[in-house]
């Protein structure tokens, strides 16, 4: 990959990052059995969705920039699975509710009036408990989660890759591959912020309203990332 | 022969390390759930929780898990001449002993500075609340940091991840927390805060705060937490953590299709797992039927 | 450090002081590492500027957790530190200033973003994301100085592997003070003697890794940690002062008063 190249490459992994917290459906307040969604804030949440991703990326870093993007989404959707399976779980058994969308519930999801789930046909209205948002993951968040990891582990390995391939001439390989994973995720946890201002901590992903705020989202990520990528593009190759 | 070693090392510590976290953030009262202990007071439930508010669990997970580790990377640089096994092992005790000061200093700090803005609420700052349950939360806190060490060791040495030690400690730190958070403190925030709200119902808005004040005899304290939430919590958070590391791991033993194989491998995983929820979901809403008044 | 006058300090000063005393620091630390023990000293302001800013941002409720932005600003302030190690060695007269200065700039342009794009409405969100990303920093480029010698035969690129402590243990200095210290009764005056406190407890981590990193750092490590240890000592007593001010109440231990 030419240097200009990887420049291109740091800024779409951002804005991919970016997108990526609109999808994965989070909510602080879920730990009380209280809302919709994955029970930690949008931010972290996306942040340990990318490190599982770029962990499992630097795995097959010498093999091509195409295993690299594949084995950091599916690191990333593995995690998410797993976590939305843990988090059924526990709703189930420790606390006796079963997966409802709150939002669906009372008729605001994006796909119109229904209270019907968008993927399975379920019925969520009776299934909430009163006073509450919904609890648990139902299917249709089950596979916006999934989506958005995807977008996020390409996100992340992009950037992974970008970066190695800048440093490479001028470092030795442990410390280029180190230096690499370090700003990838740190190009990770400054886009994953960004979003989480405009969802006001929490969201049920991409069957929820706040999925129009996306192209807020987008532009604001792709002018920071641009800056972040001129700069390192002129500290590693420039001078 | 190494690789399927290291997979099994790996995932035997990865479930070791997700125990010891959520006990850990459920002995000091962290992250999400502490919202409600933050809130007691100001409907006028005065408590004796260990109020530990450091930050959310993936960075301080995080920070335990590097310092240690970065003690240890640089401990076996030196002792690296006597015995490679063993010297790994010291230095990840002496690393993980480090991390654990740090984070009982931070607990004092955080609890005494958070009571000390509650004055309009009038709670007491119990100095026996926060003495009894320090020990028990520094114990699972150095059993974190030391698994999650020796687990990056294991990734680094016997599975060839060329990232550096002090960097794999670092997003497996910050992974831990999110699962942790995500999976173990439903049980915490949901269940045993609210144990005299009803069993089937998630915790309504005009209810939070609520939360129980006294125990099975007497007031409740943070040392009440960890033995109850391990039961359950802590198991579905190693169960998380476990089968994560494991499997994808696991995912790189196999080699019919090349470099491509291992992301086929976890592809059918994700299938299978999406599958098991799917039927897990149905069965609730079955069981459970529809909310009764 | 005058804390008993009575109204506060606003951003742009702490940021001139800590700007001025850490590039003072960070250029003592590069021309000779007897000076670091001093230069320790100097770089404590940056942490409560740092601090400070966390604080001004989210005392208007931004629904995504103090914790979001103190490891944002770090992101922005370590990841523009880090890129001074991949400089041709021949240009070397740029950095500190051109890390400081991209800081700044990263910082400024956020804000702007979440200010015009995402209309945020807090007024004082470009101010003070601007002065969190670049006090990070300048704390960060004296950490990397203080290990790596450019004066003593250690190679600097094998500081790569504290990148990872540097970035986390500057998060959590910065975001603590304002997040352990919230509620109804929290004051400017004890959440900057509290970010005192853990600023001299990561800057004696810091020498402990220094200690630990090459022979050559030995002398340098163990001053760094006494001079930490005395600074934790006094503001240990000063914030608790503070402390026994706001409290209600001390017990070593007690029920409750009943309720209703």
């Amino acid at each position: 990959m030419e240097p200009l190249t990887a420049m291109f490459a740091i800024i779409l992994g951002g804005v991919l990052v970016g997108i990526c917290v609109h999808f994965i459906p989070a909510s602080a307040t879920g730990a009380m059995s209280a809302a919709t969604g994955i029970a930690t804030g949008p931010s972290m949440l996306s942040a340990g969705a990318g490190m599982a991703g770029i962990l499992s990326a630097a795995y097959s870093m010498d093999s091509g920039l195409a295993v690299v993007l594949a084995s950091g989404a599916t690191g990333s959707a593995l995690m998410m699975v797993l976590t939305i399976l843990g988090g059924n779980i526990a709703n189930a058994f420790g606390t006796g509710v079963s997966p409802a969308s709150g939002q669906t519930a009372s008729g605001q999801s994006i796909l119109g009036k229904s209270t019907k789930d968008a993927i399975t046909g379920w019925d969520q209205k009776p299934y909430i408990s009163p006073g509450t948002d919904g609890h648990g993951m139902p299917v249709q968040t089950h596979i916006s989660g999934i989506i958005g990891a995807f977008i996020g582990g390409i996100g992340g390995a992009l950037v992974l890759f970008a970066v190695y391939t800048l440093l490479s001439p001028i470092l030795k390989p442990e410390a280029a591959f180190t230096i690499a994973g370090f700003i990838g995720a740190g190009v990770f946890l400054i886009n994953s912020v960004l979003p989480a201002y405009t969802l006001v901590g929490k969201t049920e992903g991409m069957f929820d309203q706040k999925i129009r705020r996306t192209p807020k989202t987008l532009v604001s990520c792709l002018i920071v990332s641009t800056v972040i990528a001129v700069l390192i593009y002129s500290a590693a190759v420039v001078i | 022969m190494l690789p399927l070693l290291g997979t099994i090392l790996t995932g035997l510590l990865a479930f070791l390390a997700g125990i010891f976290e959520d006990s850990e953030s459920n002995a000091g009262s962290a992250s999400n759930p502490n919202s409600q202990v933050q809130l007691a007071p100001q409907i006028g439930h005065r408590h004796r929780y260990f109020n530990k508010a450091i930050s959310g669990e993936p960075p301080a997970n995080a920070l335990w898990a590097t310092t240690a580790a970065t003690v240890a990377v640089l401990l076996v640089a030196k002792f690296e001449a006597f015995n490679p096994v063993y010297s790994v092992i010291i230095s990840s005790v002496i690393g993980a002993l480090v991390s654990t000061l740090l984070l009982g200093l931070y607990g004092i700090f955080s609890h005494i500075s958070r009571v000390a803005s509650m004055k309009t609420f009038k709670q007491t700052l119990y100095w026996d609340s926060l003495y009894s349950a320090l020990p028990l939360d520094l114990s699972f806190g150095f059993l974190t940091a030391l698994s999650l060490t020796l687990l990056s060791f294991t990734a680094g040495m016997m599975l060839n991840n060329p990232f550096s030690i002090p960097l794999i400690a670092f997003m497996l730190g910050i992974t831990i927390g999110t699962i942790g958070s995500s999976t173990g403190d439903i049980h915490y925030g949901a269940e045993r805060l609210y144990q005299h709200h009803i069993f089937g119902s998630g915790i309504p808005i005009s209810n939070q705060g609520d939360i129980d004040v006294k125990g099975e005899y007497g007031y409740r304290n943070s040392v009440d937490t960890p033995y109850f939430t391990l039961r359950f919590g802590a198991m579905v958070t190693a169960f998380v953590f476990g089968m994560l590391i494991f499997l994808d791991s696991l995912s790189r033993v196999f080699v019919f299709a090349g470099v491509w194989s291992s992301v086929i491998v976890e592809l059918g995983m994700i299938l299978i797992i999406f599958i098991v929820t799917v039927f897990l979901e149905k069965y609730t809403r079955d069981r459970y039927g529809p909310f009764v008044r | 450090m005058n804390t008993d006058i009575n109204k506060e300090f606003t951003s742009p000063q702490l940021y001139l002081i800590a700007l001025v005393l850490g590039m003072i620091a960070i250029l003592m630390v590069k021309l000779s590492h007897s000076l670091t023990p001093i230069a320790v000293i100097l770089i404590w302001p940056a942490f409560l500027c740092g601090a400070n800013a966390v604080r001004q941002v989210a005392r208007y409720g931004l629904g995504t957790g103090t914790a979001s932005i103190g490891y944002w600003g770090t992101a922005v302030g370590a990841t523009m530190a880090f890129t001074s190690q991949f400089i041709d060695p021949s240009y070397n007269f740029v950095s500190p200033y051109f890390e400081i200065f991209s800081a700044l700039i990263v910082g400024a342009v956020t804000g702007i973003c979440a200010q015009k794009i995402i209309k945020m409405k807090i007024p004082v969100m470009i101010r003070d994301s601007a002065v969190l990303a670049s006090s990070t920093a300048i704390i960060a480029m004296f950490f990397l100085a203080m290990l790596t010698e450019y004066s003593a035969a250690v190679f600097t690129l094998d500081a790569y592997i504290t990148y990872p402590l540097i970035y986390i243990a500057i998060t959590l200095a910065i975001l603590h003070p304002f997040n352990g210290s919230m509620g109804a009764g929290e004051n400017q005056k004890r959440t900057l003697r509290l970010s005192a406190l853990e600023a001299s407890m990561t800057t004696g981590l810091f020498g402990l890794v220094a200690l630990l990193f090459s022979d050559a750092l030995f002398l340098t490590g163990v001053s760094v940690i006494i001079v930490s240890m005395a600074g934790f000592f006094i503001f240990v007593k000063r914030w608790f002062a503070a402390v026994k001010e706001d409290t209600y109440e001390f017990a070593w231990t007690g029920y409750p008063p009943a309720e209703h």
